[in-house]
């Protein structure tokens, strides 16, 4: 009890300087220990709760991993190894980008938001998803959605969960190809990872088989070496080749995306996750150590005006409802529902692991948010905002942005952008939006300071590979995740379609799930307002829209279990996201504010077009067109989305009503089967579970000794 | 100091552990083990990693964003 105290002082502290610091310098270690502390004061105490008088979990009773093993996808694994696999799955590209993006608005909201939302939302929708899904052998989210809200909500989800995964895989192909256009240093490298994850394909499957961590080493060596490497290409014939625009990039991503979703997994695919997850792991542990070592100061306002005029460069819109927008993944986010309905149900040992592994995963995720949060607000905001306003606006010239960020009232001389910018040995920072440029340009700064050595190209280059590499093992997975969707719905209809191995049926699956997010990257990289702002929005509505469907579930499930009295554990969440996203959905489609509302968007430029004239930042009326189409396309998403979530919404409200007016309805949970396994719950064995585990030991021995006589 | 060698040696033992279990590379530990158990006789390492990978590949492959 006393500890826990101390860390609730801790927390308490942290909170009060963060909140009532202004005008002076405040360190950055505020927010990392703001966020420890409330971390494990929510895990202790919050996901406790929910484990025991919300879900009831029950060790007595055998997971589906132990029911129904079968060394396959059903398959009792080590809760520690299982937590690896599980956060790998979920922890990508997304809490790296929002919380850079949101730094426009101050720290506090980003902070706040992060923290609050995943320890009541995000963390909880993790959590019951995850058991629910196990209670009833490992359905997906929309099979679930189907077999207990209704037919309706299912196919809505269906539908949603598909678009909103296109959109997802769009935007992360954007955000690669804002880093790396004009960047022969990262598509060098960037490019060397599909022969070094060929390499490692062939290594592991023909020279020696299995050999996982020899492969993985030799692997990261490479890579490294394709990092130092790249900063030698600058400036030669082969780099001048590497020097690509936008729409070379996406043609390229387009043309690799379909290659690895067709070629076999033990090829490029595994062998580049093996890669990323190791790289993963070890930035996060070194992001996390060099702040500690750092100690950098934040440099912006705790709350900036743009949060609440919401004119700011980098996405338009006010703190409400767009931070929470903005920040998804590391807060809320819908798409991890997927992977808590996955595999992951699938190969818990016990019953009360779910708290473990889905409440502490995503807490996990949240300090990967907090960390890139950190790395965004310790740089100049007047560096910050010309690496981030779109090049309508700063002409993509130093002069334009020192221009540009003057007027927003921060001062940095053209002289100063174009030595930021040497530094890393890149040729310029101005308008390199997407988020990827400035966190790898914060991180750089960090480990530098923390480690010194004059390193800062090579770090920043590390970065940008980091993050290129699991937007791209994203990418691979997320078209391939598309086309067994694509296979198996048009498989109900003709059979022959949904057979995985055939191969003209996996060519055209593939084909058409690259091509619609192919399709949406080029508008993004060619919009002449800028592609991040436009798009970032969408992707973030999306990604809550999918939680608000997940919430949805548990909420209904809880209510048909006849525990209504803790229906508010998800209540509560899904009314806020409800309440944000369609706050969002609505001034994106109804806004009657150009920068905010597609549609006044789209009038805008087309009564300009009609009149003869040519509205900045579009140069002429091609661009003033293409303006007209995307704010239309985007505009009809957006609605598209908004209205699937509330149907699924809807079907959802109809059986809690029914459910309340009966005091529960019967649900498709399967029936409990005793447990015959000891395992501990958490990641730590209590000195109980200790002594019950050596019990179980023995027992097993006398058996095999018994058995032996 | 031969405490300090031995708590270090044991320490990279389990992460060695840790990350063979993670990367799937314990797999064909187990099914040695399971064998040997059951009185089989094992397949070839080629052949059990080949077969787990064809698995491997008719699964989704879950990566979030």
């Amino acid at each position: 009890m006393l500890v826990w105290s101390a860390v609730a002082v801790v927390g308490a502290v942290c909170w009060s300087v963060l909140a009532l610091s202004r005008g002076e310098s405040v360190s950055a270690l505020w927010i990392l220990f703001a966020a420890l502390s409330s971390y494990a004061i929510g895990y202790r105490f919050y996901s406790r709760f929910i484990a025991r008088r919300v879900l009831q979990v029950d060790d007595h009773r055998a997971t589906p991993a132990e029911r129904l093993e079968n060394g396959r996808d059903f398959e009792v694994t080590d809760r520690r190894v299982l937590f690896g696999h599980h956060f790998a799955a979920i922890a990508g590209a997304g809490p790296l980008v929002g919380p850079v993006l949101a730094a426009q608005m101050g720290y506090l909201p980003g902070t706040v938001w992060i923290i609050v939302g995943v320890l009541l939302a995000g963390a909880v929708q993790d959590m019951v998803v995850l058991f629910f899904s196990m209670r009833r052998n490992g359905q997906s989210l929309g099979q679930m959605i189907r077999a207990e809200i209704g037919v309706v909500g299912g196919i809505a989800a269906l539908i949603a969960v598909f678009a909103i995964m296109i959109l997802i895989l769009a935007v992360l192909a954007l955000i690669v190809v804002n880093a790396l256009a004009e960047s022969p240093w990262g598509v060098f490298s960037i490019a060397l990872t599909i022969p070094i994850a060929l390499f490692m394909g062939v290594y592991l499957r023909v020279l020696r088989p299995g050999r996982v961590l020899e492969a993985s080493l030799i692997g990261v060596v490479l890579l490294l070496a394709a990092i130092i490497g790249g900063g030698m290409v600058d400036g030669t014939p082969l780099g001048d080749a590497l020097t690509l625009d936008k729409t070379t990039l996406v043609l390229a991503l387009v043309v690799y995306g379909f290659v690895a979703s067709v070629l076999p997994v033990w090829l490029l695919l595994t062998p580049r996750d093996y890669l990323s997850t190791f790289m993963k792991i070890g930035v996060i542990v070194l992001l996390a150590v060099s702040l500690v070592i750092a100690m950098p100061v934040l440099r912006n306002d705790a709350v900036s005006s743009f949060a609440l005029a919401g004119n700011g460069p980098v996405f338009a819109g006010s703190l409400f409802p767009f931070v929470f927008i903005t920040i998804a993944c590391g807060a809320l986010s819908g798409f991890h529902a997927l992977i808590s309905s996955g595999t992951t149900p699938k190969m818990l040992a016990k019953e009360s692991q779910v708290r473990v592994i889905g409440y502490g995963g995503m807490l996990m995720e949240s300090f990967v948010a907090i960390s890139a949060l950190i790395a965004a607000c310790v740089l100049d905001p007047a560096l910050y905002f010309s690496i981030n306003a779109p090049a309508g606006a700063t002409g993509a010239t130093v002069e334009g942005a020192s221009t540009f960020v003057a007027n927003l009232g921060f001062s940095i001389s053209p002289a100063e952008l174009q030595a930021a910018a040497d530094t890393i040995e890149e040729a310029t920072l101005v308008s390199r939006t997407g988020g990827a440029p400035t966190l790898a340009y914060g991180i750089s700064e960090i480990f530098e300071t923390a480690f010194g050595g004059g390193l800062q190209a090579f770090w920043y280059h590390f970065a940008i590979m980091f993050e290129a590499l699991f937007i791209l093992t994203a990418v691979d997975a997320g078209t391939r995740v598309g086309r067994f969707m694509l296979q198996d719905t048009v498989g109900n209809v003709w059979k022959k379609f949904g057979d995985l191995t055939w191969w003209p049926a996996s060519w055209i699956a593939s084909a058409v799930v690259v091509g619609a997010w192919g399709g949406i990257l080029y508008i993004g990289v060619t919009d002449p307002l800028g592609g991040i702002n436009q798009l970032f929005p969408l992707f973030g509505i999306a990604n809550q829209l999918l939680a608000a469907i997940a919430l949805t579930l548990c909420t209904v499930l809880l209510v048909k279990h006849g525990k209504l009295r803790h229906a508010w554990v998800t209540g509560v969440p899904l009314v806020w996201v409800l309440v944000v996203t369609m706050t969002a959905s609505f001034q994106k489609v109804f806004s009657a504010d150009p920068a905010v509302g597609y549609f006044a968007q789209r009038a805008r430029y087309a009564d300009a077009l009609d009149r003869g004239e040519v509205l900045a930042p579009a140069v002429d009326a091609s661009a003033m067109q293409q303006v007209v189409t995307n704010s239309t396309v985007n505009g009809v998403l957006q609605s598209v989305f908004a209205l699937l979530t509330l149907v699924v919404v809807a079907n959802g409200v109809l059986v809690v009503v029914r459910a309340v007016r009966a005091g529960g309805l019967p649900t498709t949970e399967a029936p409990a089967e005793p447990s015959r396994i000891v395992e501990p719950a958490g990641l730590f064995p209590t000195a109980e579970e200790r002594a019950l585990l050596a019990a179980e030991r023995d027992r097993l021995d006398r058996e095999k000794a018994g058995s032996s006589r | 100091m031969s405490a300090v060698i031995a708590r270090l040696s044991r320490g990279a033992a389990a992460v060695r552990w840790y990350l063979r279990a993670l990367t799937g590379e314990d797999r064909w530990d187990r099914h040695v083990e399971l064998c040997a158990a059951q009185g089989r006789t094992p397949m070839t390492r080629r052949e059990f990693e080949r077969h787990r990978t064809d698995v491997a590949a008719a699964h989704a492959h879950e990566r979030c964003c």
